[in-house]
């Protein structure tokens, strides 16, 4: 896939990064639009040309991104972004809320794979046990609530779909042009001094033992021990948030028992 | 692998990161925006957290520091916070109205707003009994 964005930047320069993105996003739109469940029906005729749509997009997508040194791990990681959009647009285009979660959880799955290839492993092995059991829950929930054959009429329907997708289509594409800008190369005296620079020339020497190991990779000591110190009051309100999340949710809980008993 | 991440550039890493991460927040986005469901729009908010995490990661890759990956820890934490919330007010929702459609919600309004419903529901999926179908009946 590649290859043939080389060919064309080579032999057509019209095809500029700008054209693309706008193509992608025009395309992810387009096909987004036709997904969505309008006016409590879904045609079967338009199911095979907006998934036509999302595969060109995607492509394009895929063409667009920037080439790493290592084809295995540029392969691995191109597989888990491409599953993460896939799942998180049938995520939200499926009128069933149960396949929703399910498609939800593999997007989830996806993104905290994405993670650990950015090589936060801690980070995403967590996000993925805790992932796991909240689609779990969510599983539950919806069975609790209103599992049956038959769809709702809020399943049928959706809330100005054109406007929906415009709007995040617009949002996406003025994302994805500033990303874009990143990709320019900025002239070596013009770099702000950074860690970065630091951790490139870390990259160019031969990685010690000790640095291919994973906990040193992900930073565990470092992420620990900013947890405990520089981020200590951060940490300790998202800590008391989550209490009174608890609490507040008793509350509300016992209070909707009351009602039911008052009736 | 790990060998391969600490080859793999960082700016392209960043790139990437990035470029996967706001398709993934933009798609639930569109999501939140548009389903009526209310475990779908959760659900959606769900999507966009996770692509708010890739871009942070991205970054805190891009800079060498865990500042990124603290912050996802923390919004993980406050995300828990929000599903524990929103699933016990979407089940009172259902208790009291019988769905789970997020119009049914606009009778938080303030009294002086009027009452509107975004589109009209197909009768053939409303029972005489609920809160929706009085609710149609009044517009009418």
């Amino acid at each position: 896939m590649i290859p043939i964005r080389d060919f064309f930047y080579d032999n057509y320069g019209l095809l500029s990064s700008e054209i693309l993105v706008a193509v992608t996003v025009t395309f992810l739109a387009l096909s987004l639009y036709l997904l969505l469940p309008k006016r409590g029906y879904r045609s079967r005729h338009f199911q095979k040309p907006s998934w036509f749509l999302g595969f060109i997009a995607i492509v394009i997508f895929a063409t667009t991104t920037q080439r790493l040194n290592d084809p295995v791990f540029e392969l691995l990681f191109l597989t888990f972004i491409l599953a993460a959009i896939i799942s998180g647009i049938v995520a939200i285009t499926r009128r069933s809320p149960i396949y929703a979660a399910l498609w939800f959880a593999i997007c989830s799955v996806s993104a905290s794979c994405i993670l650990i290839c950015l090589g936060s492993y801690i980070l995403g092995i967590t996000i993925l046990i805790i992932n796991s059991a909240a689609a779990l829950l969510t599983f539950g929930f919806i069975f609790k609530l209103n599992w049956s054959s038959r769809l709702s009429s809020s399943d049928l329907m959706t809330n100005e779909p054109l406007l929906s997708t415009v709007a995040g289509s617009l949002l996406l594409g003025l994302l994805l042009i500033s990303i874009k800008q990143l990709s320019a190369e900025e002239p070596i005296c013009c770099r702000p001094p950074s860690k970065a620079t630091a951790l490139a020339g870390r990259i160019n020497s031969k990685p010690k033992e000790e640095d291919t190991h994973p906990l040193n990779t992900d930073g565990f000591d470092q992420f620990s021990q900013a947890l405990s110190s520089r981020y200590f009051v951060a940490t300790g309100l998202t800590v008391l948030l989550f209490l009174l999340a608890i609490k507040g949710s008793t509350v509300i809980a016992s209070s909707g028992t009351e009602v039911r008993s008052c009736k | 692998m790990v060998i391969a991440v600490l080859f793999a550039s960082t700016l392209a890493l960043l790139q990437n990161g990035l470029l996967a991460g706001s398709i993934i927040f933009c798609l639930g986005l569109i999501g939140a925006l548009s389903r009526r469901n209310l475990i779908v729009i959760i659900l959606s908010v769900g999507v966009m957290i996770q692509g708010i995490a890739v871009n942070l990661v991205s970054w805190s890759r891009y800079h060498g520091d865990a500042g990124g990956s603290i912050l996802v820890a923390l919004i993980f934490v406050t995300a828990i916070c929000k599903a524990i919330l929103a699933s016990v007010l979407i089940k009172q929702a259902f208790v009291r109205s019988g769905n789970l459609d997020s119009a049914n919600w606009q009778t938080i309004r303030e009294a002086t707003i009027n009452r509107t419903v975004d589109h009209e529901i197909p009768l053939r999926e409303i029972s005489e009994d609920t809160f929706l179908s009085k609710l149609i009946r009044r517009q009418r």
